[in-house]
């Protein structure tokens, strides 16, 4: 397995629609292997999307216990929002912006269904902070970017200061 | 008391940042009965910036808060400019009335810095007769050097067409090379 680069904002591919995967061979299990390697790589995050490592595929990883137990691991591959409830703002953090943090509205519970990398489809009943990673991350399969949620220039979109601010559930 | 009594004055600082400059600045304004209307601070590349209305009640108060306000620059805390808001310049009350005369956008634009970014957007704004109500604007790192975000809020005219404005914003993009997302911010009234 292989710690990949993450590619930050101005890069073009966070900006591309991903296609989705048509085939579930050993190059799709080794790009996802690669990447929960990626993500656990002392990122600080909880979520890696596939064109972030450069790749652009319906692909995402997350583990919302990513910088504790490491147990929650979910591999999802053209994943699809079900069902979803009314939202909540959440104060979010991005990898390829590292500069920033956004306050962006999701909702608190989904049903998503993904396939694995083997090709099995599974369905997930979400909520809380596993529900905003599957959000942020599907978002960066469309090319959207945290900047595109906010509602207020002078509210939700943040500097991180030179203190290291931490990505939290916050403000209902 | 009138209101037409009151006196306002506009005050901007600027110093470098550390803790207790906002109260300071506060203790000079209450110490002079001084009321603030409206205020807006904000870090910037280490100097921290503050600007206030704030209405005063007599000539007697502001040649308080103008005491106070020489002793902080003594202390070398901030450089403040103080001057007076004339009616004319009163803002415009928030706006009552379901019927707007303008739509509020949220313009970003991204990629590597280079100068005249802002400038050249700003240009593009003006020539619509767009109104500038909130700029962010910072170098931060990116992949393969310096990256300029510039995030403009704006108030676009009733009879500015959105899909000319797009075109030319992104036009614009695409010749200095930004990535550039327009979107509308307009809240709905229920």
């Amino acid at each position: 397995m292989t710690v990949l680069k993450i590619l930050k904002y101005p890069h073009p591919i966070l900006r591309i629609p991903c296609p989705e995967v048509l085939v579930f061979d050993e190059v799709l299990q080794g790009l996802v292997a690669d990447m929960v390697e990626t993500m656990y790589h002392g990122t600080g995050a909880v979520g890696l999307a596939a064109p972030q490592v450069g790749q652009s595929v319906r692909v995402f990883v997350m583990d919302t216990n990513a910088y504790t137990t490491r147990d929650n691991l979910k591999i999802m591959v053209n994943p699809k929002i079900i069902s979803a409830s009314r939202n909540k703002t959440m104060r979010e953090g991005c990898l390829s912006f590292p500069d920033y943090l956004a306050n962006v509205k999701r909702s608190k519970r989904i049903t998503v269904e993904a396939f694995d990398a083997l090709g099995v489809l599974h369905s997930y009943e979400l909520k809380h902070l596993e529900a905003v990673c599957v959000q942020h991350e599907i978002d960066h399969l469309d090319g959207v970017l945290m900047m595109d949620r906010i509602e207020s220039l002078k509210t939700d979109w943040l500097r991180r200061q030179n203190t290291q601010e931490e990505a939290v559930d916050s403000q209902d | 008391m009138t209101p037409s009594s009151l006196i306002k004055l506009v005050i901007s600082t600027v110093g470098k940042d550390r803790p207790g400059l906002v109260a300071r600045m506060c203790e000079a304004i209450s110490n002079a009965n001084g009321n603030i209307d409206d205020s807006t601070m904000t870090r910037l590349g280490g100097q921290f910036s503050m600007i206030y209305i704030v209405h005063f009640e007599s000539p007697d108060h502001i040649e308080l808060f103008k005491t106070a306000i020489r002793q902080i620059e003594e202390e070398g805390l901030f450089h403040v400019d103080i001057r007076p808001l004339s009616p004319d310049e009163e803002p415009d009350l928030p706006e009552t009335t379901t019927r707007s005369k303008s739509r509020k956008y949220l313009l970003s634009v991204g990629g590597y810095d280079r100068t005249g970014i802002t400038y050249a957007f700003s240009k593009a704004l003006a020539a619509f007769d767009i109104n500038i109500t909130d700029v962010h604007a910072h170098r931060i790192n990116g992949e393969d050097g310096i990256v300029y975000m510039l995030a403009i809020e704006m108030d676009v005219p009733l009879n500015v067409d959105e899909a000319e404005m797009k075109a030319d914003l992104e036009t614009l993009g695409k010749e200095l090379n930004l990535d550039v997302r327009l979107r509308s911010m307009d809240a709905i009234i229920l």
